[in-house]
């Protein structure tokens, strides 16, 4: 009791230098962080040591996936020879049996955010880990009928329907689509400077041999929105997807592009 | 010593710290890119300089008709011409001429098809373009010194703060570039400054200058236009104090020449306003009453149009500031606050010109502006930089407090050798302690200053995590020059995002980039006509990644531009090497 007396008389007596100290100490944690930033980037060498691991064991079919997001040009530059396009692009990662992820500063990819890795490396700043699941089976995809585009800030391969006036929806059928039990669709508004010119909203309507089994709203902020599972009777039927304008302020420039998978639903 | 030695003598600092600024950044500038807007400043710049060469020359056959000023003074008449004239004239005076050899690459009414132009030939084109601002930031912590040893009495007080200006990365980033807000800023700071020397002395004199100098800032940058409010409110504050004290009376001159003598300066300075005055500036006012709004990331969501964070400024400013700049200045800010207190508690003498109520008028209004949730934000920190000279005088004020705290707690006073060694040895390990970092700060931010974030970020990889703006301008491109000087094949048609055609242009003439690579062209014909192609990362960008990947049917870049590991630049191969 008295020394803890006598510090604080002392801190009283220094008040000025106690700050000083304490103006030293963010001085030194501030260039700390600066250097810390600065190191904890991944080297040449740290990546070329990462792919190499990869490369040995990468299967047809395999996804790569990079965390955190904003590594991904990074990511590409050294994986890229690995991925494709439509890996890139996909809808979700639930078709891929094994998922690699590239990762810095112990970040988790949001594909296997809670999944429990087989094989987890570290080279330098850079580690590799693999995940091995069972995959969900594909009997029918809209990706025939899908084109590349940006939503949410995200390269997606999705199905464009255009609408720009409220009493004309816009609309996609497909014949013969051969479901599993279950029907998982996205969708989104298509590119940035849709989303800056729109202010209306849309409604997704998702009907299987004329019956409506899923509706959405679909606006500017809906990122790349996943619509409820739809249960299936499983064999051949007839898909739409309808867009029309839900809400209306001013602008509609409603780009809603969709994505859809049949899968077998547990 | 004397009050005119010492004011000599200050004088002589002063200058000390402006050409220790200037020549720190002109050193510095050569590895910063050149950014949209600059491009075109530099243009206008040589258009509006050689106005006045064929003027002074004598062949303008009617220099002043609507139709020859038209022909010099229609390009970007959307801004005020000051600084635009300065840049060209500086350019006119230093550059390395090669003009004739890139006469295409010019502005036409400014080309030279044979010899070279009569000039100092000391700088690339670029480098003399960017002078005046680099000038103008020497000015700036010229100034704040002078402002700190008069209104708050002390050199060390001064230079500290002159200092806290200049190791900033942002505003060092915007004292490098041939662009209005680094100097809009000292404009800011300098017209305050003379204002309040002018209520002081009452003198016609620096009332006028005070005029000019307002004069010079409405003909740089809108910005201007809010400088009046603030220092009327002023000016009303010390007219109420005056009337239940009844000790001061203070004149309103300077205001006055600011209404008459600035708007001369203004349309003087700017021939665009010299035929149809009024609709011309109308139209200057309307443009940037509904400027469009670009895209910009905040707190990991794309904003491109308003309502905005009302916070966004707040966070920009405490994300991009040097921590210890913003200790120190919230520090100041406390010790100011508890003066004024003091002083309407009759425990202190007021301040006859009320200092302390200027320095928050002048030094919130610029931020508080874009606190509305309207006013466009896509340039982080930039248009309300006018802020930082007042936070550095905060910052030096309370660093003055607290070096005069530990010395007197220390009992470090000038009566022996040994006490004298030891007082300066305290000092300069305080001085240390705020330069180390700030300096730090600031040079790691070089050359892509508006890609840094501070440590309370946790740098530019922690601003990245937040979803911080990566950067804006398309300027980082300099960076991947060298990469495809010597990677590019023979005659590449090369796509350029946001790297604007003009910046492409400078960099050919200045023989930065090869002669043989080609412009391919904007948007999605640019990127299939192409067979390299470049993305600036910025969040809403990423569309321009998709539209190559689907143009050269594979997403793998094979240079990648990065600051601390988070991506500046793409460069893509159509036939890719890896």
């Amino acid at each position: 009791m008295g020394r803890l007396r006598e510090i604080v008389t002392l801190l009283r007596e220094y008040r000025m230098t106690a700050l000083a100290c304490t103006l030293a100490l963010i001085s030194l944690w501030e260039i700390s962080v600066l250097a810390s930033s600065r190191y904890s980037a991944p080297d040449k060498s740290d990546w070329e040591q990462a792919v190499s691991l990869v490369q040995k064991d990468f299967k047809k079919g395999d996804l790569i996936v990079f965390a955190p997001e904003w590594m991904d040009p990074v990511g590409r530059q050294w994986f890229g020879g690995m991925l494709s396009v439509r890996d890139a692009a996909r809808m979700d990662a639930k078709r891929y049996a094994r998922v690699w992820e590239i990762s810095t500063d112990d970040q988790t990819a949001p594909d296997v955010a809670g999944e429990k890795s087989v094989l987890s490396k570290t080279f330098g700043e850079v580690r590799v880990r693999k995940f091995e699941r069972k995959p969900a089976r594909i009997t029918w995809e809209l990706r025939a009928r899908s084109q590349l585009y940006e939503v949410n800030y995200q390269p997606r391969m999705c199905s464009l329907l255009v609408v720009r006036l409220p009493e004309q929806p816009a609309k996609l059928r497909v014949t013969n689509a051969k479901l599993a039990n279950g029907l998982q669709v996205y969708a989104g508004i298509a590119d940035f400077r849709s989303r800056r010119d729109n202010r209306a909203t849309a409604r997704l309507r998702v009907l299987i041999d004329g019956k409506v089994v899923a509706e959405a709203a679909i606006g500017n902020d809906s990122d790349w929105f996943a619509l409820p599972p739809i249960k299936t009777k499983p064999g051949l039927h007839v898909i739409e997807f309808v867009a029309d304008v839900e809400s209306m302020k001013k602008r509609i420039k409603l780009d809603v592009c969709v994505a859809a998978e049949s899968r077998n639903i547990p | 010593m004397s009050p005119r030695r010492e004011f000599i003598g200050d004088g002589w600092i002063a200058l000390f710290v402006f050409a220790a600024v200037t020549t720190v950044t002109l050193m510095f500038s050569p590895a910063q890119g050149i950014h949209r807007d600059e491009a075109y400043y530099m243009d206008a710049g040589e258009q509006y300089v050689t106005y006045y060469e064929h003027l002074a020359e004598g062949v303008l056959k009617k220099p002043f008709s609507k139709k020859t000023l038209a022909r010099y003074w229609s390009y970007n008449h959307e801004h005020p011409p000051f600084l635009k004239l300065l840049y060209g004239t500086s350019w006119r005076a230093f550059h390395e001429c090669t003009c004739a050899q890139h006469a295409r690459e010019h502005p036409g009414i400014a080309r030279i098809t044979k010899g070279k132009h009569a000039t100092f030939g000391l700088m690339s084109e670029t480098t003399a373009f960017r002078l005046p601002t680099m000038l103008f930031f020497g000015l700036l912590c010229a100034l704040l010194y002078l402002f700190y040893v008069e209104a708050l009495g002390s050199r060390l007080g001064g230079l500290i703060a002159a200092l806290l200006m200049f190791a900033q990365p942002r505003a060092f980033f915007h004292a490098q570039t041939a662009s209005f807000d680094l100097p809009a800023a000292t404009l800011w700071f300098a017209t305050m400054f003379a204002y309040w020397r002018a209520i002081r002395t009452g003198r016609n004199g620096a009332a006028i200058w005070t005029g000019i100098i307002f004069g010079l800032f409405l003909a740089t940058k809108l910005q201007s236009f809010f400088l009046p409010i603030a220092l009327s409110v002023h000016w009303v504050w010390l007219a109420v104090r005056r009337r239940r004290a009844g000790t001061y009376r203070q004149t309103i001159k300077p205001l006055l020449a600011m209404g008459v003598v600035s708007p001369m300066v203004m349309v003087i300075l700017w021939p665009w306003l010299w035929h149809d005055t009024f609709s011309r500036f109308g139209a200057y006012l309307g443009f940037h009453w509904k400027h469009v709004h670009y895209n910009f990331e905040y707190l990991g969501q794309n904003y491109s149009h308003g309502p905005y964070p009302w916070h966004e400024p707040l966070g920009m400013l405490l994300l991009t500031a040097p921590v210890i700049l913003l200790v120190l200045a919230a520090a100041g800010m406390w010790l100011f606050a508890r003066a004024g207190v003091d002083t309407i508690r009759g425990k202190r003498e007021a301040d006859p010109r009320a200092t302390g109520v200027l320095m928050l008028l002048c030094g919130v209004f610029p931020i508080m502006l874009f606190m509305r949730g309207s006013v466009p934000i896509f340039g982080a920190t930039k248009h309300w930089l006018a802020v930082m000279p007042y936070l550095a005088l905060c910052g030096a004020y309370a660093f003055e407090h607290l070096a005069a705290g530990v010395l007197g707690e220390l009992r470090l006073r000038l009566r022996t050798r040994t006490q004298s060694l030891l007082r300066t040895g305290v000092l300069a390990t305080l001085v240390l302690v705020i330069a180390a970092p700030t300096l730090v700060e600031t040079f790691r931010s070089h050359p892509v200053g508006l890609s840094h974030y501070n440590a309370i970020a946790g740098g530019a990889r922690g601003g990245a995590d937040l979803g911080m703006n990566r950067q804006f301008w398309g300027y980082s491109v300099n960076g991947a020059l060298p990469w495809l000087n010597e990677e590019l094949p023979a005659g590449s048609k090369l796509y350029l995002h946001d790297w604007n055609h003009d910046a492409y242009e400078v960099y050919r003439r200045e023989l930065r980039l090869r002669p043989d690579i080609l412009d391919a062209g904007m948007e999605m014909p640019g990127i299939v006509r192409s067979n390299a192609a470049i993305v600036v990362h910025e969040k809403h960008f990423n569309k321009y990644d998709y539209m190559i990947w689907k143009a050269y049917g594979h997403l793998q870049p094979t240079f990648v531009l990065t600051l601390d590991g988070v991506p500046l630049v793409s460069v893509y191969l159509r036939d890719r090497k890896n």
